[in-house]
């Protein structure tokens, strides 16, 4: 078997009895042993446990029970979500032999939905650093050009899923770590509203801006992904408590009626995108003004007013978190992440929360210019990938990034690719949804993603 | 701020930084700075956000 398959097309083919789960997870092992040599997506690979789950899948459907649209499916967890039994680095020295007792609760849903767990994938040091060369594991490279970067953190889940070594997996967004990937590896990828999904047993980096979400090859795939992650959990504080929303009740409506909102200035102004990334949001716009939604202009405050508390609230509470090893583990870490990590020992505690006052003035003005739309689109990135060995240490501090308003604000963001730039390599947009509508973000993002031809097309060396 | 008083927040905080490591933290100070300065920019004081703290509900 050499063809792709989205989640939705295994799923109907499983459910039809048409595709083997155990077939499918044996072409994603082959192409594993094929491909990622090249790439590192994988930190460990569990091809026992994987073709266990298959069996076990296979199982329920030639009895005709299977559990949903999930069962048999190949995922991978991005290594700071806890496996019980199985080694949990978070790509660090520091927990190089970690092996945790209990499943994070989301891997435990998604086992419970019959998927086919593959093995843990790469990530940027506990989410943060990287791309980093001083680690026990090498950086992930991007299946478009394995020169260039994936982006991070979730940078194995963004490899592994472009190149078709899974079909979806968990990622983890606190500044843009779930669409920046997306958005290089040519994926979709969603931030969902800050509270959807549960983070206990998933390693933390800054506990206010903590996202938990799917990253996958299609829209619909995330919705189906989210759909399998989402609910109230007790244990964690964050967690929402109203009934979880139907992700895909909306997906097929199109966007006739929608009122969007295009922060032009974010991606013109604050952090002008190359070219292609802008001509790629223009021809998205034309095509939701022609399918008959509302465009309009929106104005915020510029970019770097949401990423200056933002990277100030990430920083501190990183710190928080990582200060006992700071203290006596220093040079354990990659010198991106500690060098990152230290500088929480500049921001004093007043200037912490005064960085919390702010957050909140921003979530009003936000909240405001969302009032009387449905999403509002930006870019996602600046442009295709840059090389590996070219990205700057201090890139968050130099240029505002398109994903922190998000993560400051807590409204779901959706990265859809919107084709190939001029290095062709996958280009990129947002859309941005009000708290706890994340089907009116799918809406929009399957109704663009399905009638553009080009969606088809994989990586070559995966092809 | 001279480096030799940038170094002493990390003294202070206990981290076993290298002189080399506090030098090189010191050239993307300016840089965190202007961050912070941009966050903690005064507010009027009619807006006055604040952080609140909510009891759990049960």
């Amino acid at each position: 078997m050499s063809a792709h398959f989205s989640i939705r097309q295994a799923a109907d083919l499983i459910a039809a009895k048409k595709l083997s789960p155990v077939e499918l997870t044996q072409t994603c092992l082959d192409r594993v042993a094929k491909l990622d040599g090249e790439l590192h997506s994988f930190l460990l690979l569990t091809a026992e446990r994987a073709l266990a789950d298959a069996k076990a899948a296979e199982g329920r459907q030639m009895a005709g029970n299977l559990k949903g649209v999930l069962d048999g499916i190949p995922i991978g967890h991005k290594d700071i979500y806890c496996t019980a039994g199985i080694r949990t680095t978070a790509h660090s020295k520091l927990l190089e032999d970690f092996v945790p007792t209990d499943d994070s609760v989301v891997v435990q849903k998604w086992a419970a939905a019959g998927s086919v767990m593959m093995g843990k994938l790469a990530t940027h040091e506990f989410a943060m650093g990287g791309p980093s060369f001083d680690l026990p594991w090498p950086p992930v490279r991007n299946p478009w050009n394995t020169a260039h970067f994936t982006a991070g953190s979730s940078s194995g889940t963004g490899a592994a899923v472009a190149a078709g070594l899974v079909l979806g997996g968990t990622g983890s967004d606190t500044g843009g770590s779930i669409r920046g990937p997306s958005a290089l590896c040519g994926l979709a990828g969603i931030k969902p509203t800050y509270g959807t999904a549960s983070r206990v047993g998933v390693l933390p980096l800054s506990f206010t801006l903590d996202h938990t979400g799917p990253m996958a090859w299609t829209v619909e795939d995330c919705a189906i992904l989210l759909q399998a992650m989402a609910g109230h959990d007790p244990a964690d504080p964050a967690s929402a408590t109203g009934a979880t929303p139907d992700f895909l009740a909306d997906l097929s409506k199109g966007v006739k009626g929608l009122k969007i909102g295009v922060i032009s200035h974010f991606h013109e102004v604050d952090n002008p995108v190359s070219a292609a990334t802008k001509a790629g949001i223009d021809a998205a716009l034309d095509f939701f003004r022609k399918e008959g939604a509302d465009i309009r202009e929106v104005t915020l405050s510029p970019m770097m007013d949401y990423n200056a508390p933002g990277w100030l609230i990430l920083t501190s509470e990183a710190y928080a978190v990582h200060e006992p090893w700071l203290k006596t583990r220093f040079n354990d870490y990659g010198e991106l992440l500690r060098d990152r990590l230290a500088m929480g020992a500049l921001i004093s505690a007043s200037d912490y929360v005064q960085a919390t006052r702010r957050r909140r003035v921003l979530c009003q003005e936000m909240a405001a210019a969302m009032a009387d739309l449905d999403i509002m689109i930006t870019a996602s990135a600046p442009g295709e990938a840059p090389k590996i060995d070219e990205v700057p240490k201090w890139a968050m501090l130099e240029k505002p990034n398109f994903t922190m308003p998000f993560n400051l604000t807590g409204l779901p963001a959706l990265s859809v690719c919107t084709g190939f730039g001029t290095g062709g390599l996958p280009i990129s947009m947002q859309i941005i949804g009000k708290p706890f509508q994340e089907a009116t973000v799918f809406r929009a993002g399957h109704a663009y993603e399905t009638a553009m031809s080009w969606r088809a097309r994989r990586p070559a060396m995966a092809a | 701020m001279t480096l030799q008083e940038f170094g002493v927040f990390f003294d202070k905080a206990g981290l076993p930084l290298s002189a080399t490591q506090k030098e090189t933290l010191y050239q993307a100070w300016p840089m965190l700075q202007a961050m912070i300065k941009r966050a903690t920019a005064p507010m009027p004081r009619s807006a006055e956000p604040s952080i609140v703290f909510q009891p759990e509900q049960k």
